[in-house]
C-alpha cells in the first residue's frame, strides 16, 4: 500500500514542495490567523475532548449527538429579552418581509434555525454538521443543538431536523432561505427523507434588514444587525467561516475549537429572536428603538409606497427627511412621487424642481418626472418639453449618458410626441 | 465490415430534423441549371494535362440499397404513428436491430458511418420509455464534441409535441439560465447536456436532479469515438460517477451509445462503460457511389525531398472542381489557409464562372451572424464554394454539397469520413479529393487508399485507471457519496481498478480531503472538487498564454509542452495563427505572446532522458537460442526532459534559418512507454555501427512516431520520443515512444499491441517515397539526419518485419551483454 501511496505522490507531485510560487493574492486573513496560531504555543482554546454535555439520540436511522439548552424568557441577549419577541406585530412582519404568510407567523411555534456546515459551495459534499433549532416552551427558551460526532451520523440527525421542523409553525433564519434550508434540503433529498419547509412560512430577517436599514449599515452581516439593533457584543468569537476547520480538527482527533462553534451558533439563533422581536415593533408608536431612525423610516416609506399605500407612506417619507436618511435625494423623488398620487401636483413640482438642480441620476429622473407630471398631470405640452430639454441637456454633458440611461429611454418618443402636441395646439 | 462508404443524407437524417409541418414545406430553392455532373468532373480530372498524373489513385465506394426493417414489435404505436405520419414508414436495419436491442434492456453501441440515422436509434426506445410509464421516465443525453444544438431538443419536443404529450426535452448547458434550470431539474424528462456540465454541475448536486435519478432510464452518448485520451480517461470516470448516484437512487439507467466506424467498437465501450455492450456495426442505409481520389503533387527537387505546396494543388484542382452548377467545399488544416484560399478563389472567381459572392470563407472565429449567413447560403445553394477547417465537419447543418476537396489528410480516419459526408446527395455520385502533404501519414494514405474505404485501423487510447485522472476523479466522487469497503477491504463501485481503496486512503491520510470510519470514506473538506478537475487535464500547471497587448488568454499548454513550445522567441499557433512569444514568466506559469505574421515556426530540441521504471511485458524474436534479435517493451518510466535549443524553420519548405539556446528548468514525468531495442548483433549486421548510426536510429524514431496516429487515434504530439544507440537501461540501441500524459492513458498499450502495424506502415512510406536520401514525408530531410538515414532505417525496418513475428518473451531475464 505504501507503494501505491508513493506512486501516488510522485505522479500527483502532492510532494513536490510548492516548487512554484504560490499564484493569486495572499492568503485570506483567517487563513493567515490561522497559521500563526499554528506556529505559536498551544491555544488553550483548543481542546481534543468532545464537546461538553452530549446526550445521544437513538433513532431508526441511527444515532446521533445533540445538546439541549434553556434559557428563561427573561434571558437578555445583549440588552433585549427574549420574551419581547411578544412585541412583534404580525402585519408589520408582513409588510418588512413582504410576505403576508409572515404576517400570520406565531412566532412563539417557530423553530429558530442556524446551521453550520463545512463550505459555503453547496452540492452534496457539503455537510451541515451542527443544527440549531430554537423554539419557545412555555416561559422558557430551548435551544437544540444537533451535531455529528462523524459523518455517518447525518442521515440519523437529518430525519429527526426534518421532524422538529414540521412540527413547527413556521422557520425564522438570517439568510436561511438562500442557504441554511437548502443545505438541509439537498441532503434530506440525498437520504431519501421528506423535506419539512415546502409549505411552512419563512421568516427570513436578512431581507428586512437591509430594507430597513441596509444603506446605514456597513455590511449585512448578522453580527452587524445584532450589535447595531440589539447590542449584542460578542467575546473571542469564532468566525463562521472558521467552523468547518474546527469540525475538520475534531473528527481527526486533532484539538478543536467545536466549543467555540456551539457557542457561536447558539448566539446566532438568540440573535434571531432579538432581530425578529426588533423588526416587529418597528412601527410601535413611542417605542425609542435602536438602530439608524432615518433608514429605518425611509425603508418604511418605500415599503408602504410600494404597498400603494400612499399617506402612510409620505407620512414615513417626511419622518426619514426629519431624521436625515442616508439617501435624501433618492428618497426625496420618492416623496415628491408620493405628493404627485395624492395630487398635490404644485408641491410635487416644487419637490421635483429643487432635485432636477443637481447634477446625478436623482436630478434625471427628477427631470422626467417633471415631465410626465408637466405633460399628464397639469397639461402643460411646453413645460413638459421643456424639461425634456434640460434632460438632453444633462446626458449630453455627462461624458457617457450610461448613468442616465434609464431616465432618457424612451425620451425621444416623448419629445416627439409632445412636438405633435405642440403643433396641434398653436 | 463491407465498406466505410458515406451515406447518402436524405435517408436516416431525415429524423433528426425538426418535422414541423411548415419544415416541410420548405423545400430547397431550385438551382440554376442542372449540377454538373460529377463524372464529367472526374472526366475531366483524368485527362487533365497537369492534374491526371498527379491523381495517384482512383476508387470507388459502390452505391447500395438500402436494407429497410419493420418498427419493432412491442414499440407503442403512438410512438411508431409519430414517425409514420412524418414519413418514416419502415427503419433501415440497423435501427431496427439496435431498437429492438435497447428495448430488451441492453446496452447499445451504433458503429455506423455518419448521417446513418443514429439519432434514431435512441428517440425510438426513448420515447418509448416515457409511453409505457405515462411520462415518469427520465433519459439524460450527452453531446461530447459540438456545442449543444437547440436543433436537437426542439426535434425531440416537436415528435413530443406531435404525440399530444405534455413531456420535455431540454439543453442544460453553461447558457441555461437559472431560472430555467429548476423547471429543466423537475420537468425535464429528457435532458442535453454535455460531460463538463455533468462533472460539475449535476454530478456534485445530485439532490437538486434527484427527480431526473430516480427516474433514469437511458444514458445516451453521441460520438463516442471523441472519447479518447485523457479526456475520454476522464469522462468514463464521470460515467462511473453517474452510475453511482443513479444506483444510489435506486435506478438503473441502460447506455445507448453512437459512435463513428471504429475498430474495436467492442472494447472501447467497454473501457468506457465497465461492461460489454451490444455492438451494432452493421449499416442499413443506402448508399449512393462515392469516387475518391487522391492527389500527391509532384516531388520538384528529390534531394531536398521538396514536394509542390498543397495549398499551391488546391488552387490547381479548383479550376476543374469548382463551378457555377454545383458546390464544392474545400477543408484546411490551418485557419490560415482558409484566409489565403478564399482570397485566391474569390479572385478566381470570375474565370470559373462565379461571382466572388458565390466563393466563401467559413471557420471558428468569424462572428455567429457571418456564419449563419454562410451556412443559410450552402442550403439554399446560393454559396457555390466554401472553403473551412474543421468547423464544418460536425453538427451543423448545410445539407449536402458535390464535390470536397481535402488539403491534406485530417489526422484521423474520422474525421476524413467526416469531412467526405459533406457530399453526396439523393441519388447523385459525389467526389472527395484528398491532397496529400510532405508528411508521412499523408504520403501513406495517397499510397493506400484502401485504408481509408476498409475496417477501421486505428486504435483508441483509454485508461479511466490512469492513477492520476482516477484520483482525481475520486475526489469528485467521494463529494458526491461516500465511499464503502466491503468485507474484503475493497471498494467494488468504481470500476475494476485494485487501487481504489488505497487511493482512497492516500485521499484520507495524506491530503485530508477524505474522513475513513467504519469502513466508509466520506469527504470532509471545504472544497468543491469538480471545480478543480478539469476533464481534459488541465492542471494549475499548465502555462497561460496571453496576449501580451490585451492580457487576453489565447491558450493554455501543459507543464511538460511548455518548455518547448512557449520559450522566449517561441513561435506559437493557435488555428493557424502565428504568436511570438515574447516572454515566458516560468515561477508564474504566464506566457506573454504577441501576434506576428510568421513565415517559419520553431522546433524546439530537447535532450530526453527515460528511465526505466518497471516492465510489464515483453515480445521477442531470438536469433538462436538464447541470442536475441530484438524485442518490443511495455513498461513504467520516468522522462526527464530538457529542452536545449530551438531552430526557425520555415513553413513549407521547411528550410533551417536559424537556431537559439533555450534556458528553462527540465522538466520530469512518469508515464508509460512502447520500447523497441535491438540487439547488438542485430544491430552490426544492420550496419547502425556505421557512421551516421545515432541520427538513422533517431529519424527511425521521428518516423514511428509520425504514423503512429495511422493505427492509433491521437496527434503525434501526444507521443514522445527518445532514442538512445546505447541505453543505459537496455544496454542496446533503443527507441522509446511514450505517453505524455503522467500516468499513460493507454497509448504506450495500444502501440505495443500494434507496433508491426507501425512498422510496416513506416516501411511502406520509405519505400513509396520519391525522395533521394531523406525528407520531411520520411525518415526527415538528410540535412538532418545523415545521408544514410533512409537507407539504414529501410534495412532495420525490413528486418524486424521479417518473419517470425516476436512472441512472448520474458520481462526479466534481459539477456544482457556481460
Amino acid at each position: 500500500m505504501s507503494e501505491l501511496a508513493d506512486k501516488l505522490r510522485r505522479l500527483r507531485r502532492d510532494d513536490a514542495p510548492p516548487a512554484l510560487p504560490a499564484k493569486g493574492p495572499a492568503p485570506p486573513a483567517w487563513l493567515r490567523e490561522r497559521l500563526a496560531e499554528d506556529i505559536g504555543a498551544a491555544d488553550p482554546r483548543r481542546n481534543v475532548a468532545a464537546p461538553r454535555d452530549l446526550e445521544v439520540a437513538r433513532t431508526d436511522a441511527g444515532a446521533f449527538a445533540y445538546r439541549e439548552e434553556q434559557f428563561d424568557e427573561d434571558h437578555r441577549h445583549g440588552e433585549v429579552p427574549l420574551a419581547d419577541i411578544d412585541h412583534a406585530v404580525g402585519d408589520v412582519l408582513g409588510l418588512v418581509a413582504k410576505d403576508s404568510a409572515c404576517a400570520e407567523l406565531p412566532l412563539r411555534d417557530c423553530v429558530y434555525l442556524d446551521v453550520e456546515t463545512t463550505g459555503l459551495s453547496g452540492g452534496a459534499g457539503t455537510i451541515s454538521f451542527l443544527v440549531a433549532l430554537g423554539r419557545f416552551d412555555g416561559s422558557a427558551f430551548r435551544l437544540w443543538q444537533g451535531f455529528l460526532r462523524d459523518p455517518g451520523e447525518e442521515a440519523a440527525m437529518l430525519v429527526d431536523v426534518a421532524r422538529r421542523v414540521a412540527d413547527a409553525a413556521g422557520v425564522v433564519s438570517f439568510f436561511g432561505k438562500s442557504f441554511d434550508r437548502h443545505r438541509l434540503e439537498d441532503k434530506m433529498r440525498v437520504f431519501g427523507i421528506e423535506p419539512p419547509f415546502g409549505e411552512l412560512p419563512h421568516l427570513d430577517l436578512y431581507w428586512p434588514i437591509q430594507r430597513l436599514y441596509g444603506p446605514a449599515f456597513p455590511d449585512g452581516r448578522l453580527q452587524t444587525a445584532e450589535r447595531e439593533l440589539a447590542g449584542v457584543r460578542r467575546e473571542d468569537d469564532l468566525p463562521g467561516s472558521r467552523a468547518p476547520e474546527a469540525w475538520f480538527d475534531f473528527l481527526a482527533g486533532r484539538g478543536h475549537r467545536l466549543e467555540d462553534v456551539f457557542r457561536h451558533n447558539r448566539d446566532d439563533v438568540l440573535s434571531l429572536v432579538v432581530l425578529a422581536a426588533h423588526v416587529g415593533r418597528v412601527l410601535e408608536e413611542g417605542a425609542a428603538l435602536p438602530g439608524a431612525p432615518g433608514a429605518r423610516a425611509s425603508g418604511l416609506a418605500r415599503l408602504f409606497a410600494a404597498r400603494r399605500e400612499t399617506a402612510r407612506a409620505l407620512d414615513w417619507a417626511e419622518r426619514a427627511l426629519e431624521h436625515g436618511p442616508p439617501d435624501p435625494r433618492s428618497l426625496g423623488l420618492l416623496r415628491a412621487d408620493l405628493l404627485a398620487r395624492t395630487g398635490e401636483v404644485e408641491g410635487a413640482a416644487a419637490a421635483l424642481e429643487d432635485l432636477a438642480a443637481g447634477e446625478d441620476e436623482v436630478a434625471a429622473d427628477a427631470l422626467l418626472a417633471l415631465a410626465k407630471l408637466y405633460e399628464h398631470g397639469s397639461n402643460d405640452p411646453a413645460r413638459a418639453a421643456e424639461c425634456c430639454g434640460r434632460l438632453r441637456t444633462l446626458s449630453e454633458r455627462a461624458l457617457t449618458g450610461r448613468p442616465y440611461a434609464r431616465a432618457v429611454r424612451g425620451l425621444a418618443h416623448r419629445e416627439e410626441r409632445l412636438g405633435r402636441k405642440l403643433a396641434r395646439d398653436a | 465490415m463491407a465498406n466505410m462508404g458515406q451515406r447518402e443524407h436524405d435517408t436516416g437524417e431525415r429524423d433528426e430534423r425538426v418535422e414541423t409541418p411548415a419544415a416541410r414545406l420548405e423545400a430547397r430553392p431550385a438551382r440554376r441549371g442542372a449540377p454538373k455532373d460529377v463524372d464529367a468532373i472526374v472526366r475531366t480530372l483524368k485527362s487533365h494535362p497537369e492534374l491526371k498524373d498527379r491523381i495517384v489513385h482512383w476508387s470507388k465506394v459502390p452505391a447500395r440499397e438500402g436494407k429497410t426493417a419493420d418498427f419493432p414489435v412491442g414499440l407503442d404505436p403512438r410512438v411508431v404513428d409519430v414517425f409514420r405520419a412524418a414519413g418514416t414508414t419502415r427503419l433501415w436495419s440497423h435501427q431496427a436491430r439496435a431498437v429492438e436491442l435497447a428495448l430488451e434492456g441492453r446496452d447499445v453501441l451504433v458503429s455506423t458511418p455518419t448521417a446513418s440515422g443514429k439519432t434514431l436509434c435512441y428517440t425510438l426506445p426513448v420515447l418509448q420509455s416515457l409511453a409505457e410509464s405515462s411520462g415518469a421516465a427520465r433519459s439524460l443525453w450527452m453531446f461530447p464534441t459540438k456545442a449543444l444544438s437547440q436543433d436537437q431538443s426542439q426535434a425531440l419536443n416537436a415528435k413530443i409535441a406531435a404525440m399530444g404529450e405534455d413531456w420535455h426535452s431540454y439543453t442544460y448547458d453553461g447558457d441555461t439560465p437559472p431560472s430555467v434550470r429548476r423547471t429543466l431539474r423537475e420537468r425535464g424528462h429528457i435532458v442535453l447536456t454535455n460531460p463538463w456540465m455533468l462533472h460539475q454541475g449535476i454530478l456534485p448536486n445530485h439532490a437538486k436532479w434527484a427527480e431526473l435519478f430516480r427516474e433514469l432510464r437511458y444514458v445516451v452518448i453521441d460520438e463516442v469515438h471523441t472519447l479518447s485520451g485523457v479526456f475520454g480517461s476522464s469522462v468514463a470516470n464521470v460515467l462511473r460517477r453517474l452510475v453511482r448516484v443513479a444506483k444510489h437512487y435506486g435506478s438503473d439507467p441502460k447506455f445507448l451509445l453512437s459512435s463513428a466506424t471504429l475498430r474495436e467498437p467492442q472494447s472501447h465501450a467497454r473501457k468506457l462503460l465497465g461492461r460489454p455492450v451490444e455492438v451494432v456495426d452493421e449499416d442499413g442505409s443506402p448508399a449512393a457511389e462515392r469516387v475518391i481520389a487522391l492527389h500527391n503533387p509532384p516531388m520538384l527537387d528529390p534531394v531536398a525531398g521538396l514536394r509542390a505546396n498543397a495549398l499551391e494543388e488546391a488552387r490547381r484542382l479548383a479550376n476543374v472542381c469548382v463551378g457555377p452548377h454545383h458546390q464544392t467545399i474545400f477543408f484546411c488544416n490551418r485557419r490560415t489557409a482558409v484566409e489565403v484560399l478564399t482570397r485566391y478563389l474569390k479572385e478566381a472567381a470570375p474565370r470559373l464562372g462565379l461571382s466572388p459572392d458565390e466563393v466563401r470563407g467559413y471557420r471558428g472565429g468569424y462572428l455567429p451572424l457571418l456564419r449563419r449567413e454562410v451556412e443559410e447560403g450552402l442550403r439554399s445553394g446560393a454559396v457555390k464554394v466554401v472553403v473551412t477547417t474543421n468547423a464544418l465537419e460536425l453538427g451543423i447543418d448545410v445539407g449536402q454539397l458535390d464535390v470536397a476537396v481535402l488539403v491534406g489528410y485530417p489526422g484521423g480516419q474520422a474525421s476524413f469520413w467526416q469531412r467526405a459526408g459533406r457530399v453526396g446527395r439523393r441519388g447523385k455520385k459525389s467526389l472527395v479529393v484528398m491532397i496529400a502533404r510532405s508528411d508521412p501519414v499523408d504520403q501513406y494514405v495517397a499510397q493506400h487508399p484502401d485504408y481509408l474505404t476498409e475496417a477501421p485501423r486505428e486504435r483508441i487510447g483509454l485508461d479511466p485507471d490512469n492513477l492520476v485522472i482516477l484520483s482525481e476523479e475520486l475526489k469528485c466522487a467521494a463529494f458526491e457519496l461516500p465511499f464503502h469497503a466491503s468485507e474484503g477491504g475493497d471498494v467494488a463501485d468504481f470500476g475494476p481498478s485494485e487501487n481504489i481503496a488505497g487511493i482512497l486512503d492516500y485521499l484520507a491520510d495524506e491530503l485530508s480531503f477524505l474522513h475513513f470510519k467504519d469502513g466508509t470514506w466520506y469527504w470532509t473538506a471545504d472544497a468543491y472538487p469538480a471545480q478543480d478537475v478539469s476533464l481534459a487535464g488541465h492542471d494549475p500547471d499548465n502555462v497561460l498564454v496571453l496576449d501580451v497587448e490585451t492580457k487576453n488568454a489565447i491558450g493554455e499548454i501543459d507543464r511538460e509542452g511548455s518548455i518547448v513550445g512557449v520559450h522566449d522567441g517561441a513561435i506559437y499557433q493557435v488555428e493557424g495563427e502565428t504568436w511570438k512569444i515574447e516572454a515566458f514568466d516560468y515561477e508564474n506559469r504566464r506566457a506573454y505572446a504577441k501576434k506576428v505574421d510568421s513565415d517559419y515556426f520553431t522546433d524546439a530540441q530537447t535532450d530526453t532522458e527515460v528511465r526505466v521504471l518497471r516492465l510489464e511485458e515483453r515480445l521477442v524474436r531470438w536469433r538462436e537460442p538464447c541470442l536475441e534479435d530484438h524485442s518490443a517493451w511495455i513498461g513504467e518510466v520516468h522522462v526527464t526532459t530538457l529542452a536545449t535549443q530551438y531552430k526557425k524553420i520555415r513553413f513549407y519548405t521547411r528550410e533551417n534559418v536559424g537556431a537559439e539556446d533555450i534556458h528553462l528548468p527540465p522538466e520530469e514525468v512518469d508515464t508509460e512507454a512502447f520500447a523497441l531495442t535491438l540487439s547488438e548483433e542485430a544491430a552490426s549486421e544492420l550496419l547502425l555501427h556505421a557512421g551516421d548510426r545515432g541520427s538513422a536510429w533517431h529519424g527511425l524514431g521521428e518516423l514511428l512516431r509520425r504514423v503512429a496516429p495511422l493505427f492509433l487515434r491521437c496527434q503525434p504530439g501526444d507521443l514522445g520520443l527518445s532514442t538512445q544507440v546505447k541505453s543505459p537501461h537496455f544496454k542496446r540501441p533503443t527507441i522509446y515512444l511514450y505517453d505524455r500524459v503522467r500516468g499513460g492513458v493507454g497509448l504506450a498499450r495500444a502501440l505495443f499491441a500494434g507496433h508491426r502495424e507501425v512498422l510496416a506502415a513506416a516501411l511502406d512510406v520509405l519505400r513509396g517515397c520519391d525522395c533521394a536520401k531523406g525528407c520531411p514525408a520520411c525518415v526527415g530531410p538528410s540535412s538532418e539526419v545523415g545521408s544514410e538515414a533512409k537507407g539504414t532505417a529501410e534495412l532495420v525496418l525490413a528486418h524486424l518485419l521479417a518473419e517470425p513475428a516476436p512472441e512472448r518473451g520474458p520481462v526479466e531475464e534481459l539477456a544482457l551483454e556481460s
